[in-house]
């Protein structure tokens, strides 16, 4: 059996379709040819008996006088002229256990007069290679003895079997027409299966679904429109989920954003604040021309200042869409940490970069996207490490992907909380410190990129990686 | 082998279809070995002898063998039982041949028609003994009958002339002898008088002819006749009788001299009796015999005169 489920499993939908209605075509009528076979048979043998008691009745009227008057010259004749009929072996006609006429030649056998008959049946004798019908008619009631008549079995069964022959190539033919034609309807079902099944490999939510022509019955043009109604919902859902997702960086960005806005400020103050004491002393003193040069390219050096902070702000916030290209880690660390030393360094915690003595790896990656993920990580390393601690980034490498990681000298995620941690809208800050968006965008952004978020539990701290994929020049072997 | 599965389940499914594929020989019918002797091997032992005393018995055939049969069985069987032997039934197809095996001693006594009776007077004599003669409707005689078909349009004899004609027997009283007698009386013989002749060797076979038109005419006896109206599907009603003769005596039970005398008498006294016996009485109603009783003398005179004449 175990063998029969293997080979089944292994032969393709239509093959056993095929396999299954062949077999069904060829029980069916092999249990046809049997049992037309027998009951054909049945029916030869009856019609045979029904035929021999017909003509030893005719025997039985016919001799009743002569047996009552003792005239077995016209008995013998009787039975003689009787065995001459074609497929009758015998007639012999027995008053009390006597044989008083018979068309055997010789003494009738004795095993064959005394033969009975159970409630007047017909019996078979069988005899060497011979094998009679034996039929007892009664004359006159069974007072003048009874008429035996031997109908030859032989040609019987030459009926019975070119019959046979006959049924047998009807159900061979039956069969070969079952079969083609179960094949026919076995690739007339599976194929538009696998054209179905050939479509929803091929289906890119991301890409307009070509959709399913249907090449078969009623039924399989319905299920061909229905799954073409799936594949557009499928990609209508991918399509609200893009936009959901792009709404959710999009929020999260704002959220990063106004964590950073405290260092922005800071950025933005000092310089303002040197320009403001530049304009007061150009207003109200009276400065050399060199002095005042010099002011002058402070109080640019500080619109500089003010417009470059800006430009990197806007740039974090403005919406844009995802353009995958190679960017080299230590580059993409550089973009996501830039608005970041003002903010740690109000709460004097040291960033440091660090890398596995691993060359910097490029990968395929939108570096305004994975930015925004290492901020994320490092907005949330910032926030559990407490002042005068250490943040690490640190540039890895492991088979087939490259990775930033962000390890910090917080308490750890507790245990009972970490299946939990990529949840939307979890979160362990106080309400309305955060949006509970922040990793689970961070996940969205690097799994957009192929990639994978992973964590890491040590004793102390712990260690978000972004795991992306090299992009091809730098996948290739090193030597 | 991936295609190993199939063909060993093919292959397990045509030896479990085999024998019905085969046409195996069984039948419906019980099958016997009987071993077939070779032609010319010895022929089986005769059956032994009965040990009970044998009577030997025949009954002209005035009917057909197999209503013969089916009438005097009974009675034979009843009176074997009284007797106390066996009676062996013995019949011929005609009255001749009777009255061959009782001259002959192949049976012992015989219930013989008038005309039988005549001729074995005439050919042993005294050699047949007459031992009872039946009482049927009250008498123990009967009557022979010209009968033509009800459709016929004739009403003697002399209308029959030139038309198919049934006897019964050449030695039936009733069925051949009176008739012939007519046609002498009419100045002719039968084989020239009627258009063609046959002998049906039974009375009741002579009605059916003439009932189904096969014949135009026939001679039968009045007994048979009458016996034949009352059973169904009756021949007789499509038949009607144009002549009847005098009354004659009826056919007696003779039994041959070589017959014990005691055997006789024994045999004489049972048949007197028969009639007392419920059982034989029920027999002897089934054949239309009241009783059986001993002949009157000059029974068969009237007979014997008209045999005698047409001779």
């Amino acid at each position: 059996m175990n063998g029969w489920r293997r080979w089944l499993q292994r032969r393709p939908l239509w093959t056993k379709l095929a396999a299954f209605a062949a077999l069904g075509v060829i029980l069916t009528h092999a249990a046809h040819l049997v049992f037309a076979n027998q009951i054909s048979s049945r029916a030869l043998a009856q019609e045979q008996d029904n035929l021999g008691r017909t003509i030893a009745r005719m025997v039985a009227h016919q001799a009743a006088d002569a047996v009552l008057v003792d005239d077995v010259v016209t008995l013998h004749e009787l039975v003689s002229n009787v065995a001459t009929g074609e497929g009758i072996a015998y007639c012999f006609i027995a008053r009390n256990g006597r044989v008083i006429a018979s068309s055997i030649p010789g003494p009738t056998p004795p095993g064959l007069v005394a033969l009975s008959h159970p409630e007047g049946r017909s019996v078979v004798a069988s005899g060497g290679d011979a094998r009679y019908l034996d039929i007892s008619e009664p004359i006159l009631g069974g007072a003048a003895g009874e008429v035996r008549l031997g109908m030859d079995l032989a040609p019987l069964a030459a009926t019975r079997r070119k019959l046979a022959v006959l049924l047998g190539s009807l159900a061979l033919v039956v069969i070969l027409v079952g079969v083609g034609a179960a094949l026919v309807v076995g690739r007339g079902i599976a194929r538009p299966l696998g054209d179905l099944l050939d479509a929803a490999d091929r289906f890119d939510p991301a890409a307009e679904a070509r959709p399913v022509v249907a090449r078969g019955g009623l039924e399989i043009a319905r299920l061909a429109d229905r799954f073409n109604l799936m594949m557009q919902r499928l990609g209508a859902a991918h399509e609200e989920q893009a936009q959901a997702r792009q709404k959710a960086i999009a929020t999260e960005r704002l959220v990063a954003l106004g964590s950073l806005v405290a260092g922005v400020a800071h950025e933005v103050n000092n310089p303002i604040a040197g320009m403001k004491t530049c304009l007061r002393r150009l207003r109200t003193e009276e400065l050399s021309p060199e002095t005042r040069e010099e002011y002058l390219e402070l109080l640019e050096e500080g619109v500089r200042r003010v417009e470059n902070v800006m430009s990197r702000l806007l740039d974090f916030a403005r919406p844009r869409s995802t353009s995958l290209v190679p960017v080299g880690l230590a580059e993409v660390v550089r973009e996501g940490t830039v608005l970041l030393p003002s903010l740690l360094h109000k709460r004097r915690i040291i960033l440091r970069e660090l890398s596995d003595g691993t060359a910097d790896c490029r990968v395929l990656a939108d570096r305004r996207q994975i930015a925004q993920a290492l901020l994320n990580l490092v907005l949330n390393a910032a926030y559990v490490t407490p002042e005068g601690g250490e943040i690490r980034i640190r540039l890895r490498r492991k088979a087939g992907r490259c990775g930033i990681s962000v390890e910090d000298d917080g308490p750890g995620i507790p245990a009972p909380i970490r299946s939990r941690i990529l949840d939307p809208f979890f979160s362990t800050k106080p309400e309305g410190e955060g949006t509970g968006l922040g990793l689970s965008v961070t996940r969205t952004i690097v799994e957009a990129h192929g990639g994978e978020l992973g964590f890491e539990f040590p004793e102390r701290g712990t260690v978000a990686t972004l795991w992306l994929r090299p992009s091809p020049e730098d996948a290739r072997p090193r030597a | 082998m991936s295609g190993m599965p199939t063909l060993r389940s093919a292959g397990l499914l045509l030896c479990a279809l085999a024998p019905g594929l085969a046409g195996c020989p069984s039948t419906q019918f019980p099958e016997v070995p009987v071993e077939m002797l070779a032609p010319g091997a010895p022929s089986p032992p005769p059956r032994d002898q009965p040990a009970t005393p044998v009577l030997r018995f025949s009954v002209a055939a005035m009917q057909s063998p197999r209503d013969t049969h089916a009438a005097y069985s009974h009675f034979f069987d009843r009176m074997g039982r009284m007797l106390g032997v066996e009676i062996r039934f013995i019949q011929r197809r005609t009255y001749a041949e009777v009255n061959d095996l009782l001259v002959d001693g192949q049976i012992d006594a015989a219930l013989v028609c008038t005309g039988g009776y005549l001729d074995l007077r005439r050919r042993v004599g005294q050699e047949a003994e007459v031992l009872a003669v039946p009482v049927i409707g009250g008498r123990s005689t009967y009557q022979s009958l010209v009968i033509v078909p009800a459709s016929s349009s004739a009403s003697g004899l002399r209308d029959l002339a030139g038309k198919r004609f049934a006897f019964t027997d050449e030695l039936s009283l009733s069925g051949y002898t009176y008739a012939a007698g007519l046609v002498k009386e009419l100045g002719s013989e039968p084989g020239t008088f009627f258009g063609s002749t046959l002998f049906t060797r039974s009375h009741d076979r002579s009605i059916e002819a003439v009932a189904n038109g096969l014949v135009d005419g026939a001679a039968v006896d009045s007994l048979v006749y009458e016996a034949l109206a009352t059973k169904k599907g009756d021949p007789t009603s499509r038949t009607r009788v144009i002549h009847r003769s005098p009354p004659f005596g009826v056919m007696p039970i003779v039994a041959s001299r070589r017959l014990p005398a005691e055997t006789r008498e024994r045999l004489r006294a049972v048949l007197l009796e028969l009639h007392r016996d419920p059982e034989a009485a029920a027999a002897l109603r089934t054949v239309r015999i009241e009783r059986f009783t001993l002949p009157e003398p000059h029974l068969y005179d009237s007979a014997a005169a008209v045999a005698e004449a047409s001779r």
